[in-house]
Formats: structure tokens, C-alpha cells, sequence
């Protein structure tokens, strides 16, 4: 395999790790379940805006409704950090900058969509409470 | 490893005349970044929601200041703007779409869709 390398192309390393290919996956997958969910989202948000309190709370602890706001919450978390590392990586040239940046990101964006997810929890057990 | 080196990256974007294709594709990136921004209120908006009635309401009347729809207007355009170019994109992943004619077009379609899908949105929030 080695010898039909060109020495240049032996110095210059090992090249892709070939990671490539999984990352474009998730982005385009999470794209597609983001079209439903996120109009469902702006629907829902539109329609309901001015709901009262505890008709919000109640809305939100059904289970389909539920299921939609985690599903949305966490594949936007998801796809939102996928699309903002490549807009990292094109456009901070410093290495040291760019890797505190993405694992900034990485561990911030882990932690937030997280708490969302505890938060949408909470709110149904507030709503399923009240309607018992 | 390479050495790093100073020599100028290419492309130079000032050297070129904008065209739909290329602000289109700024655009996307910049309604993403703006998204991932927006997803922050989102998550406070759940967080009042799961403090209490008082939280909640103070919230939702800071949506409804002049800045607050503002806010909301330029999300949800942003939303619609990502998503029809979002489709846009995933008609090109599978070959489909690169003829310059047929970019020029959907580009077109996108920018349509957009303004329609948020005029929509917000005639339907007004007119309820």
C-alpha cells in the first residue's frame, strides 16, 4: 500500500480521518425531522400564544405534545451545533481560539438542551398535577 | 505537519459581485447563527414556564413590547428562510437542482416561500 505513495504525499501524513461523511449524515437527518418539528413549533407557538397559564401547562404534559417539544428541543440543539462548528471552523484560524471555541460549544449546547429537556419535564408535572 | 504560514486564504469574497446564489448562501449560514441565538429565549421561555404563573406572564409581555415582536418577527422569518433553503440544499445532496437556471430558480422559490410562510404566520397571529 506505502510504496504506491508519493513521498510528498507520505510527509504530508495520514491525511482525512474520514469522520467527514458521519457529521454531513447527522446534519442532513436532523434537518429532515426539524421540518415537521419546527413547523409544528411555529404553529403551535402562533396558535397559542396567549393561552392562559394553566391551560399552557396542561397542553404541554399531553403526551404527543410532549414528545414533539423534546424531539424538537433536542434535534435543534443537535443540528445548531453541527451547522455553528462549521461556522467555527471556517472562520477562527487561531488553533488555540478554535478548539476552546468548539469545546465551549460542544459542552455548553449539551448542558442547555439538557436543562430544556428537564424543564419541559417539570412543566408536564405541573400540568398532569393540576389535571388529576 | 505543515508549517502555519501567512499566506493569503482564498477565496477573497470582496473580489466578487454579489449574485443570488452567494448571498443566498450567506444568508443561510447568518439565519442559522440567528436561530441558534433565538434557541436561547426559547429555553428561557420553558424555564418561566416551569417557575410559574408570575414568571411566565412577565415574560410573555416582554414578547408582546415592540422589541419582543420585532424579535419574534425576524425568528420566525429566519425559521422559514433556513427551512426552504434547508430543502433546497437537500435537493442538491442528491444531484438534483445544480443547472445555473434551475438555482437561479429555486433560489427564487426560496425567498418566496420565506416572506410568504412568515406573512402567513403573522396575518394569521393578527387576524385571530
Amino acid at each position: 500500500m506505502t510504496k504506491f505513495q508519493s513521498d510528498i504525499a507520505r510527509a504530508k501524513g495520514t491525511g482525512s480521518a474520514h469522520e467527514g461523511v458521519a457529521h454531513w449524515y447527522a446534519q442532513r437527518v436532523t434537518a429532515l425531522g426539524l421540518i415537521p418539528l419546527s413547523l409544528w413549533f411555529v404553529y403551535s407557538f402562533a396558535t397559542k400564544f396567549d393561552l392562559e397559564y394553566v391551560a399552557m401547562l396542561q397542553w404541554l404534559s399531553e403526551p404527543l405534545t410532549l414528545t414533539l417539544a423534546i424531539l424538537f428541543i433536542v434535534l435543534m440543539f443537535y443540528h445548531a451545533y453541527l451547522g455553528l462548528q462549521v461556522v467555527v471552523e471556517d472562520y477562527v484560524h487561531s488553533r488555540f481560539l478554535r478548539h476552546t471555541t468548539l469545546i465551549t460549544l460542544q459542552l455548553g449546547m449539551l448542558f442547555l438542551g439538557a436543562l430544556t429537556v428537564v424543564y419541559l419535564i417539570q412543566i408536564a408535572m405541573l400540568g398532569f398535577q393540576i389535571s388529576v | 505537519m505543515s508549517k502555519p504560514n501567512n499566506r493569503p486564504l482564498s477565496p477573497h469574497l470582496q473580489v466578487y459581485k454579489p449574485q443570488i446564489t452567494s448571498v443566498l448562501s450567506i444568508t443561510h449560514r447568518m439565519t442559522g447563527v440567528f436561530l441558534s441565538m433565538g434557541l436561547l429565549a426559547i429555553v428561557y421561555y420553558f424555564r418561566c414556564l416551569s417557575t410559574g404563573e408570575q414568571s411566565f406572564e412577565t415574560l410573555r409581555g416582554l414578547l408582546k413590547t415592540p422589541v419582543g415582536l420585532l424579535f419574534m418577527l425576524a425568528w420566525s422569518f429566519s425559521l422559514f428562510y433556513h427551512l426552504s433553503n434547508g430543502i433546497r440544499h437537500l435537493f442538491w445532496d442528491v444531484g438534483k437542482g445544480f443547472e445555473l437556471a434551475d438555482m437561479q430558480r429555486s433560489g427564487c422559490l426560496v425567498i418566496l416561500m420565506a416572506c410568504g410562510l412568515t406573512a402567513l404566520t403573522w396575518m394569521g397571529v393578527v387576524l385571530k
